[in-house]
Formats: C-alpha cells, structure tokens, sequence
C-alpha cells in the first residue's frame, strides 16, 4: 500500500486540490485568461493544420473524380441559394413587416468574427467547437453561430471570458426555432440528428411543406434573427394519424471545413 | 532546471497538438489521445515523478479550455495515472510491448470512466453539465475506439523508444559472486 500512497503522490493531490480551490476563488483568472491568450495563435495555426488534413483525407476517402468541377458548382448553387433565399426573406419580410423593414435586414447584424480553435471533448463525437472570443467580445449564450452566407452552423451555449462553445446544428443537443421560408403557419423545432443531418420536427398537420423547399430560422428565439438558412428539405415525414409532421434537413453549409465563423450579436 | 524547464514545454506543445490539431482531425484519429498515451511511457519507462508533472500540466491545461467544470481532466488524469501505476507495480513489467498495450487500454478506460462518472454528478448540482453527456451505447462504443486508437499509437511509440533509446531493452538479470571476486 505504501508504493501507491507515497509522498509525492500526496503532494501531487494537495497541490491539485490548491488549483482547483484557487479556480474556485477566482484567483487563477488572470493566469488562465493569459494563458489562452497567449495559446490561441497556436492552437488556431494548428486547428487549421488539422483541418485541411481531415479534408483531404476526405476528398481522398470519399475519390471524387470530378472535383474541380463539382466545387465550382457546388459555390455557384451555394451562391444563388443563400441569393435567392436572402430575396425570398426580405420579400416575405416586406409584405408582413413592411412598418419595420430595416428591422431584420440581413445587412445590419451585428457580428463578431471567431476563429475555431478547438473542437470540444463531448461523448461520442465532435459537434462541438470552441471559438476564440468570449464574454469579453459580447458573446452570449444562444446566440447563432454562422458560416458563409448566411448560413447557421450552430448556436452558443457556454461562454467563458475569453473562449464560448457552441453546438453544431447536426448536433443532438442543439436545437433551433424553424421555419419554411415563404411559407406561413409552418414554425417547428430543428434538431441534430446523429451528428449528421437536422431533423424538423413539430411542423403542424396543416402546413404545407415539400422536399427541396428551405428551412430557416423562424426568429422565434430571441437571440436568433429570422431568416438564417439551416439547410434543404430533403425528405418530408407526414402520417395521418400524427398531430405534427417532420422533415428531414440536410444543412446548408459544410460542417466539416470550418474554421471562421461569425456570432450574430 | 534548464532539463524541466524543456520538459514543460513539450507538455505544453503535447497538450495544443491535442487541443488544436488532434481535435480537428477525422474520425478515428480523433479519438486518439495524445496526452494520455504520454503518460504511460513516461511513467514505465522514465519516472513516476515526470508522468504527475505530465498530468498535473496536462489537467490544468485541459481544464482551462474544458467546456466542462474546472477539475474534472485533472482529477480523472491523476486518478487514471494512479491506477496504471498501481497496475504496472502489480501486474506488469516496464520493458514489454503488451504491458505498453495493457496499461495504455486501462489507462484509457479508466481516464474515460472516471471523468464521466465526475461529470454524472456534476449532472445532479449543474444543469449545464447534463448538457452533453449521457451514459449510452454509444459511450461504450466509443470508448472501444479509444482505447483501440491509443494501443494503436502505443504500439508505434513502443517501437520509437526502442529504436531511439535503450530504456525497453531487454536485459539479463545477473548475480553478481562477491566471494569469487574477492
């Protein structure tokens, strides 16, 4: 017994139970937010580096002959449908909010810019990122998280001083306030489903909703504007003895390959 | 002191490979835990002394940028280191490949039980906490990945030390006859 209790395994005990005390107390603060300062260039350099690796190793995975041509279209779609989307919005917000049409502008949020530097420990998988910009920057809890063109990726649920996590909309724990653009009366709840699409759920019975049509949020969260694309209805899910129906979404923006992001404040 | 002082900065550099680049790779290399799989060569094959600064670092470190409550990565990596040590005293010798592969699947299993059992009772004071975390199938399945990454990566290690260093070099026990030498 006396190999396992030795002294410096004692030592080694109180000196943790002196940092985590001092965390408590709030002591170790300062060092803690200078030691993230001071870790983030890497941390972000090497985010990046382990980034591009996990696409090639996907592009090579998944032998894609036709890539070129495939990316150049995929950002041409991905172009006009943030447009035509951002259109349908803004029109849908004239004709019913035409009092307040600055209101929800696409154009005026405000928004911080992050690098992801981390993606979080969570069981099972990694739909969680660690962005770089905290409390300090404005950032709070619920607050959408977004990629390109207006696309959600996800939403913030814990901020410290200098560093927030947010969960990935593909995310099981990650839920959003949805809506079908242009399409009244159609507000549900979108969910990640096993790490890899969004589920649409709690659509009422009477709405009239079809595949290829877009989800966005519905701006029924009040840290969340309307209008932000979620993705494509792929698959509507409709049973007559059912109160709601659902839908399957396949999000807008590429989960995989992010590494700026922007927090719409 | 210049020796530790080098030291703590390979923890440190060991720790953002895990953090910024380990973390943003693809599955299965995700799964791989790079400041765990230290700890066991350093402590079978260097000193027990190196692997609880290892840890210590490692921890606080984690902590700081753990969505999760402060402690948790430093508890579970003292705790975990504990064990492999009791492990490697009771079962194992320092110098074999399967006592690598053995104390690095106990060393991953017990790094991740405990840290999940910490954080199911931080589930009952702290909502917050609840937030990810649930006990299922697919923990387990999960923890198989692990602990099959980490051995895979042990595996490698073992291989590395031996071919840059003589510490797991095999080595015969010998009596030495004082009276016939003196």
């Amino acid at each position: 017994m006396y190999k396992f209790l030795n002294k410096k395994i004692l030592i080694a005990l109180l000196i943790a139970v002196l940092i985590i005390g001092a965390h408590y107390l709030g002591w170790t603060r300062p060092v803690e937010n200078l030691l993230l300062k001071i870790f983030q260039p890497a941390e972000k350099v090497l985010y990046r580096a382990g980034n591009a690796l996990k696409i090639i190793y996907q592009k090579n995975t998944n032998q894609h002959d036709w890539e070129a041509e495939n990316q150049r279209l995929k950002e041409e779609v991905e172009k006009l449908f943030s447009e035509n989307v951002s259109l349908k919005v803004l029109a849908d917000e004239n004709k019913i909010l035409r009092a307040q049409l600055d209101f929800y502008s696409r154009y005026q949020y405000q928004k911080v810019t992050a690098n992801i530097i981390s993606r979080a420990e969570s069981a099972g998988d990694n739909q969680v990122i660690t962005l770089d910009r905290g409390s300090a920057d404005g950032i709070k809890t619920g607050q959408a998280i977004v990629a390109g063109e207006g696309a959600i990726v996800g939403k913030i649920f814990l901020v410290q001083d200098k560093i927030s996590y947010g969960c990935l909309i593909t995310n099981a724990q990650c839920e959003l306030a949805a809506a079908v653009v242009s399409r009244e009366g159609t507000d549900g709840l979108a969910k990640g489903e096993l790490g890899l699409t969004v589920r649409f759920n709690f659509i009422p019975q009477t709405a009239d909703i079809a595949a290829g049509e877009i989800a966005v949020t519905s701006g029924m969260e009040p840290a969340i504007p309307r209008g932000l694309i979620i993705g494509k209805i792929t698959e509507v899910i409709k049973e007559a003895d059912d109160l709601f129906q659902s839908a399957d979404i396949t999000p807008a923006a590429n989960l995989n390959d992010l590494t700026i992001v922007s927090v719409i404040k | 002191m210049p020796a530790k002082i080098f030291a703590l900065f390979i923890f440190i550099a060991i720790f953002l490979l895990q953090a910024g680049f380990i973390s943003a790779l693809p599955v299965p290399f995700f799964y791989f835990n790079l400041p765990l799989v230290t700890l066991v060569p350093l402590m079978a094959a260097f000193s027990f002394s190196a692997a609880l600064t290892a840890a210590m670092v490692f921890g606080v470190l984690a902590d700081i940028h753990s969505l999760y409550f402060f402690g948790v990565n430093l508890i579970s990596l003292l705790g975990t280191l504990f064990i492999a040590r009791a492990a490697l005293i009771k079962f194992f010798t320092n110098r074999s490949l399967y006592s690598y592969i053995f104390l690095t699947a106990i060393a991953t299993v017990c790094f991740e039980l405990i840290k999940n059992i910490l954080l199911a009772v931080a589930d009952i004071f702290s909502p917050a906490a609840a937030y990810l975390f649930t006990l299922t199938g697919e923990f387990f399945l999960t923890l198989g990945y692990k602990t099959a990454v980490n051995v895979i990566a042990i595996i490698f290690i073992f291989y590395g030390l031996n071919f840059f260093s003589r510490r797991l070099k095999s080595f015969f026990i010998t009596k030495i006859n004082n009276e016939k030498n003196t």
